[in-house]
């Protein structure tokens, strides 16, 4: 009865109320906009989805500068404050929200992570071998997020606001992002996962997106968390993680700690650090805050989810031994114990 | 790799030319508007010079006596309509602005006056500013004088009546619901048809499939630009029109088993990702 409250079932909980909320929420909030909960949610909440309950950040931030800062550097003589003022709220208002979850945006609220975490679920059930990035290869694969925040969200729309790139381009994330083919199948609309014939660069977007989503839609079968990694919001948290006083804390020093290696077994992203570094380093800049890496530390109180110097959930040997007959670190079920055969009826 | 990267290349910048000739465009002298040629009923037609803080208007088919905008608001009293209320000044030819200042996204202008046929005559339309400030609802469903008809719901931001799409008007008299009477649909492609307005005065009006007859050389951003359309309902001697655009069909641009394709094409990259592979039985 005890395995039933753990941090993961919570977080569960919270996952799928959130993904209802953000998907189906403007039947709480309301249609228009103005109702929504904000324009710059830190959490890939889709503008195209017409029946959601808040926007993704990005979309304001693609938007303003395309429309905003790009077209008026382009009409110098009509360039003012008036322009810059909008991306600077955008950015406010992100914060405001970023500043009570940190990156728990992406590990308690975003739709797209949940959907990748049920069908991740899914594979277990399956029996499906599990796929995770080695030390090494890891390596290469983190920098991409870089590479989508700054191209994708923040230079081309910014191109394309100067005239040099395409109208196509002035949302260019929003072109390729999973989120938006995702949640709007959910509310049963088919139009964002169609193919854009309005011109070729239209067409290649549209068509790199639909690619994507079947990509990813599979692998989370066998990986945890794909898309994550090369997501923009992820570098985006990552910027501003260490100003917010939620986060993930380890202790400084530890004998033990480095040896069992269950926090990285349990990390959905791949992160070595949370296993091999001490202090502020093991909280590393692609952490969801999922908790799952203080959920299977044996070694008491080395790893903790802190608010300030508060401990809000904190590794133990007791917890962990509860925790691991749920499941295993890597999220794969505990093999069932064959039970005993009967003894021969005494003749 | 390298050929991948040529290639994305060369797709972000085909649109150059084009990107730079619309802002060209976009840049180039306001001009104003022409006389509707599709459609007799009145209407408020753009008449340019829109920005981010005002834009102006021209009624055409009718001879305008008083304007006035109605600022989306919060509340449902007699004051708060008052307080979204402006008067417009409004010259000899029609010609009329608003003002949305820093605060406020949605405004409707109304003129009051003559239409065509000498009627006493109501024109309604809507401007969207990109400013914050509270939803239509309140500003939709409050009871005004006069003889109106005027949608029950707005597209979202970034959302549009489209072709094939149905949306909900309301036709009141004084804030009171009006039965049984005739409302004439007429788009700028041509179509007029016809509705009756329900016992609680709303009448379900479905935007026409009538984008297939635009010529390609007035296409921008390889779709057809925007139609109007008027709505538009007498009542004795009294007139009242809608107007607005609309957009082609959600599908209209799009191929939807094309996009089916390519995502199974993903979903097939990536089986090989995680189907079992001999190591790992052999590890299991």
């Amino acid at each position: 009865m005890t395995n039933l409250f753990t941090l993961s079932r919570l977080r569960l909980s919270v996952q799928v109320v959130m993904l209802v909320f953000t998907v189906y929420g403007g039947a709480l909030v309301g249609h228009y906009l103005s109702d929504k909960v904000t324009g710059a949610l830190p959490a890939l909440s889709c503008a195209y989805d017409q029946k959601n309950a808040g926007y993704c950040v990005l979309i304001p931030l693609q938007h303003q500068l395309h429309h905003r800062v790009g077209e008026s550097i382009v009409r110098m003589q009509q360039f003012s404050f008036d322009y810059i003022i909008p991306l600077g709220f955008t950015i406010l208002t992100f914060l405001a929200f970023f500043v009570v979850l940190n990156k728990a945006f992406c590990g308690w609220v975003c739709p797209l992570g949940t959907v990748q975490e049920l069908l991740y679920k899914i594979g277990r059930r399956l029996r499906l071998p599990v796929r995770r990035f080695t030390q090494a290869s890891v390596g290469r694969v983190r920098p991409v997020k870089w590479g989508v925040l700054i191209l994708l969200v923040l230079v081309l729309p910014l191109m394309a606001g100067l005239g040099y790139t395409s109208y196509v381009t002035g949302d260019a994330y929003c072109q390729v992002c999973p989120s938006r083919v995702v949640t709007t199948l959910l509310t049963a609309n088919g139009e964002q996962i169609a193919a854009n014939t309005a011109d070729p660069t239209a067409f290649a977007f549209s068509a790199a997106r639909s690619a994507i989503v079947g990509f990813v839609l599979i692998l989370a079968f066998g990986m945890r968390q794909p898309y994550c990694r090369v997501c923009p919001m992820l570098a985006l948290h990552a910027v501003f993680r260490r100003i917010v006083p939620l986060r993930l804390a380890k202790k400084a020093s530890g004998d033990k700690c480095g040896k069992c290696k269950a926090c990285y077994q349990a990390c959905p992203m791949d992160i070595h650090e949370v296993a091999f570094e001490f202090g502020a380093k093991a909280f590393h800049q692609d952490c969801t805050m999922c908790g799952r890496c203080v959920e299977y530390c044996p070694d008491d109180g080395m790893l903790a989810l802190k608010l300030g110097p508060v401990a809000l959930f904190s590794s133990s040997a007791a917890y962990m031994k509860r925790r691991a007959k749920v499941d295993k670190p890597d999220g794969t079920l505990p093999n069932k114990k064959k039970p005993a055969p009967n003894p021969a009826p005494a003749e | 790799m390298r050929t991948i990267i040529k290639l994305a290349c060369a797709a972000l910048l085909c649109g150059t030319g084009v990107a730079q000739a619309q802002h060209a465009g976009h840049s180039g002298a306001p001009k104003g508007p022409m006389a509707p040629d599709w459609t007799a009923y009145p209407v408020l037609a753009s008449g340019g010079g829109f920005s981010r803080t005002g834009a102006k208007f021209q009624a055409f088919n009718m001879h305008v006596m008083e304007a006035a905008s109605y600022a989306s608001f919060d509340g449902q009293a007699e004051k708060d309509l008052a307080q979204a209320t402006r008067s417009l000044p409004v010259d000899e030819n029609g010609a009329l602005a608003v003002k949305s200042g820093a605060q406020g996204g949605y405004y409707f202008v109304r003129v009051v006056g003559h239409g065509p046929g000498g009627e006493e005559a109501t024109a309604t339309t809507l401007k969207f500013f990109s400013n914050p400030g509270p939803a239509p609802r309140d500003l939709l469903n409050i009871a005004r004088p006069g003889f109106e008809i005027m949608p029950a719901v707005l597209p979202r931001e970034h959302g549009h009546y489209r072709e094939n799409e149905t949306w909900r008007f309301n036709v009141r008299m004084d804030g009171k619901p009006m039965a049984g009477l005739a409302v004439a649909l007429e788009t700028s492609n041509g179509t007029r048809t016809e509705y009756t307005t329900k016992a609680d005065g709303s009448v379900d009006v479905t935007f026409p499939h009538d984008f297939k007859d635009i010529p390609k050389d007035q296409w921008s951003h390889g779709r057809p630009p925007s139609s109007k359309f008027v709505v538009a309902v007498r009542n004795g001697g009294l007139l009242a029109t809608y107007n607005d655009s609309y957009n082609l069909d959600a599908y209209g641009d799009k191929n939807l088993w094309a996009g089916v394709g390519f995502t199974m094409l993903g979903m097939i990259a990536a089986v090989p990702l995680v189907r079992r592979r001999k190591t790992d039985k052999k590890g299991a």
